[in-house]
């Protein structure tokens, strides 16, 4: 398995990059995992599947928060819970969204 | 006034920041510009040397079971904030490097620095200046939205680009909960570059069911400023993104002028 990370500046194209190559690899035959492990997360546009999808994409911390600090599950049943089939070879998940004030 | 600047990273957050805190003080007013992104952006715009210093270092302390500033807020940025050349003054977060590290270690490694951080969260999040203007910066995202540093009053502004990103991060703003009763939610539309892109980001705003205060156009301007690593306040009144800038000061004085009392932060 190979593991890619894109950085940069916010708006330097991360995303836009990061969405191409797991179009590419996916082209080319491999089996491609797409992990936006941004906070503000905007990959499944880049990827193609539309706004309505990323925006209903779970962030898996918020669902393993309500579970309590234990995080016993291996990262593969993490990966087959929480990502979500974006066609061609892709999966997608989403680390996070924070998508609600905090309460307090 | 507290004005904040949220958005999608790259959005023009720092820029629109900087040139609207620069067009208020141009004004007359007083201005402070928080900057609460590790990257250093806003300091630039206002013209000053970009630096890593956490400007609140050792400001706050913890007794009692929490943290405390250990002067008034008000005291505190009268100590802390620097001057920039546009009259502007000015207060970083900080860098991300003792920050990024395990909070613990660091908050040890660091003690200095970890109190400038808390001294600027609790700015970030209450400082007010009545009759005056506090301009805040946030990181791209919700994140410190989420976690309360937009405060409690004033008008929070989400700044759009015409890309769908952008108008999804919008929306996530817009979705958050219940937003504080004297926190007005608005939108600003940046780097517009034809009536198409207005268009677009008139239907989709209206959607989501944030009022539009001002579009900024793309300024050609404003990217040879960027890619020289020049500072906006030095650009031309007249180039159109600094004209632009004067409907949402506009809107902004009426806003101020509208709100009966200060809210208590």
């Amino acid at each position: 398995m190979n593991k890619i990370a894109v950085a940069g500046k916010g708006g330097s194209g991360k995303t836009t990059v990061a969405g191409v190559l797991a179009r590419l690899f996916a082209d080319g035959g491999h089996d491609v995992l797409a992990v936006d492990a941004d906070n503000n997360p905007n990959l499944g546009i880049s990827l193609g599947i539309g706004a309505e999808r990323t925006y209903a994409l779970v962030g898996t911390r918020e669902e393993l928060l309500p579970l309590g600090p234990a995080i016993a599950s291996p990262m593969e049943d993490l990966v087959d819970r929480f990502s979500t089939e974006a066609g061609d070879n892709v999966r997608i998940i989403q680390v996070s969204k924070y998508d609600n004030f905090a309460p307090g | 006034m507290r004005v904040v600047l949220l958005g999608k990273g790259g959005s023009g957050k720092s820029t629109l920041a900087g040139l609207l805190a620069t067009a208020l003080a141009d004004g007359g007013d007083r201005v402070v510009a928080l900057d609460a992104d590790s990257v250093p952006g806003l300091a630039q715009v206002l013209g000053m040397e970009p630096s890593d210093d956490y400007f609140l270092a050792g400001m706050a302390v913890r007794e009692h079971g929490g943290w405390h500033l250990t002067v008034s807020p008000e005291e505190t940025v009268a100590q802390c904030a620097r001057e920039a050349p546009g009259g502007v003054r000015f207060v970083q977060w900080g860098n991300a490097d003792a920050h990024m590290k395990d909070f613990e270690i660091s908050r040890r490694k660091f003690p200095d620095r970890w109190s400038g951080q808390v001294a600027f969260n609790t700015i970030a999040r209450s400082y007010d200046d009545e009759g005056g203007w506090v301009v805040v910066d946030l990181y791209g995202g919700t994140l410190q939205v989420a976690n309360g540093l937009a405060g409690r009053a004033g008008v929070a502004v989400v700044v759009v680009e015409p890309f769908a990103k952008s108008v999804l991060t919008a929306r996530r703003f817009f979705d958050m909960g219940e937003w504080p009763a004297a926190l007005r939610l608005v939108a600003v539309a940046n780097k517009v570059a034809s009536d198409d892109d207005q268009a677009y980001l008139d239907a989709e705003l209206a959607a989501i069911g944030l009022p539009l205060w001002a579009s900024i156009p793309a300024d050609p301007a404003i990217a040879r400023a960027e890619r020289d690593g020049r500072p906006l306040v030095t650009l031309d009144p007249d180039t159109p993104a600094r004209q632009a800038m004067s409907g949402l000061v506009d809107r902004l004085r009426q806003a101020a002028a509208d709100t009966p009392v200060t809210a208590g932060t």
